[in-house]
């Protein structure tokens, strides 16, 4: 295995940036996953366009290396990128598709406590229906700060939002989370670790 | 490599995609800088002119004015409406920064009407707004008029001792005048020598007449200050500033 590979993003972002490509597979490979779970958790109607999100992320990556700013993450930075790619493609699909299943690895069970005995199963669909409902601006924040678990300022980076609007925006996602999961018949509370 | 970063590698190539260089992110950033810099410089401007229209000295040129007559004027009003504007501009501007999204809107818009506040200030003092307004008054002809009749309707108040219209006679001891509003008066005093077609008169009443102190020609070259020529500002101090 190459030195390359366990190398910064900072790092690989610079070698990039002076042409070498083998930054940019390494790149790939490190942030392929994190992206395409992000744009699932974030897009239902995008799932069967993952690839291609991919691909256009990446290319941007390459084509704009030389703008990234060490002041700010590597990941915040990817991230945006896939948020605005994301966006542009949700903005262009007028059909919708329907939804698919809720995939139950794509919410980790510290994410929530209940009351009840309910099964994680039944949460998990339940979650699903309630982030359905969810307004876009508060699932962007929703999905990064609980599901991506992404600190307040990354998510700041990522959607271009001050700290103290992501930090209300999330509460109004719990707040929305909870009131939604009432109307259920759940006492559902988001952890905000 | 895995089948995507081998994917994507081969696309840049497939696809000729190349690397933006590096200046054209520094002057999209110079850009958004300027653009920054020129919306201060037109909100200053603005507020500067807000200034020329309500500078004090004008109002004491209006003996016994009601200040909201001057304050309330049209141009004014536009233009501290235009300095707002420009403020939500330049605050809109500050958030293309590359970090300025990082600040609250809250904090933007204070600071940036600050920063036009100051430099309006310092606009005014510097006599930058009095060149740009004496220049719009000569060459812009919307600018002229909201001015034109904030002034008449000013002018024409012989309680207070002004008097302004159009000279319908005169002989040796004084004029008629019709004034802006369409009342005729007999204006007693010196008539300037060369025979403007409309002037304006200091004075007071005396009886059913106008006694005059001094009889000056409507459109005289002089200082463009709020009050028209030769008043307020541009009599004052800015006289003897400009030679013009």
């Amino acid at each position: 295995m190459d030195d390359i590979e366990s190398e910064a993003d900072v790092d690989l972002a610079k070698r990039l940036s002076l042409g070498e490509e083998r930054a940019l597979g390494v790149l790939i490979r490190r942030y392929q996953e994190p992206l395409a779970r992000y744009v699932r958790r974030r897009c239902y109607t995008c799932r069967s366009e993952i690839e291609d999100i991919l691909q256009d992320v990446f290319l941007r990556v390459f084509s704009h290396i030389r703008e990234f700013d060490p002041g700010m993450s590597f990941s915040a930075w990817i991230y945006r990128i896939a948020h605005n790619q994301m966006v542009s493609r949700i903005r262009k699909t007028t059909v919708r598709a329907g939804l698919e299943p809720f995939d139950d690895n794509l919410i980790p069970s510290s994410l929530f406590r209940t009351d009840g005995p309910t099964e994680m199963a039944e949460l998990t669909r339940h979650l699903h229906a309630i982030q359905e409902r969810m307004p876009a601006k508060l699932r962007d924040v929703f999905v990064l700060r609980f599901l991506e678990e992404k600190d307040y300022g990354e998510i700041g980076d990522i959607l271009k939002e001050n700290g103290n609007t992501v930090a209300t925006r999330i509460r109004r996602a719990r707040e929305f989370v909870a009131d939604e999961a009432q109307k259920l018949g759940l006492n559902l509370i988001l952890e905000d670790s | 490599m895995n089948d995507l970063s081998e994917q994507i590698l081969n696309a840049t190539r497939a696809r000729h995609v190349k690397q933006i260089p590096a200046y054209r992110f520094v002057l999209a950033r110079f850009f958004t800088g300027f653009l920054f810099v020129l919306t201060m410089l037109v909100g200053s401007l603005a507020f500067g002119l807000v200034l020329e229209a309500l500078w004090p000295e004008a109002r004491q040129g209006m003996r016994g004015q009601g200040f909201h007559q001057m304050t309330l004027g049209a141009l004014p009003l536009i233009l501290g409406l235009f300095t707002g504007l420009v403020v939500i501009l330049g605050a809109v501007v500050f958030r293309h920064f590359r970090y300025g999204y990082r600040v609250r809107g809250i904090v933007v818009v204070p600071i940036v009407l600050a920063l036009s506040l100051v430099l309006g200030v310092a606009n005014y003092k510097l006599d930058l707004t009095f060149k740009v307004h004496r220049t719009m008054m000569h060459n812009v002809m919307p600018y002229r008029m909201a001015f034109e009749g904030q002034r008449r309707e000013l002018w024409v108040n012989p309680k207070s001792g002004r008097l302004a219209g159009v000279v319908i006679s005169k002989n040796s001891t004084g004029l008629v005048l019709q004034d802006f509003s369409g009342h005729t008066w007999i204006v007693r005093g010196q008539v300037p020598l060369n025979n403007p077609k409309q002037v304006r008169v200091l004075g007071q009443i005396c009886g059913n007449d106008f006694c005059a102190e001094s009889i000056e020609p409507w459109n005289m070259m002089g200082g463009m200050g709020p009050m028209g020529p030769g008043m307020g500002r541009g009599m004052g101090h800015k006289m003897g500033n400009h030679n013009w």
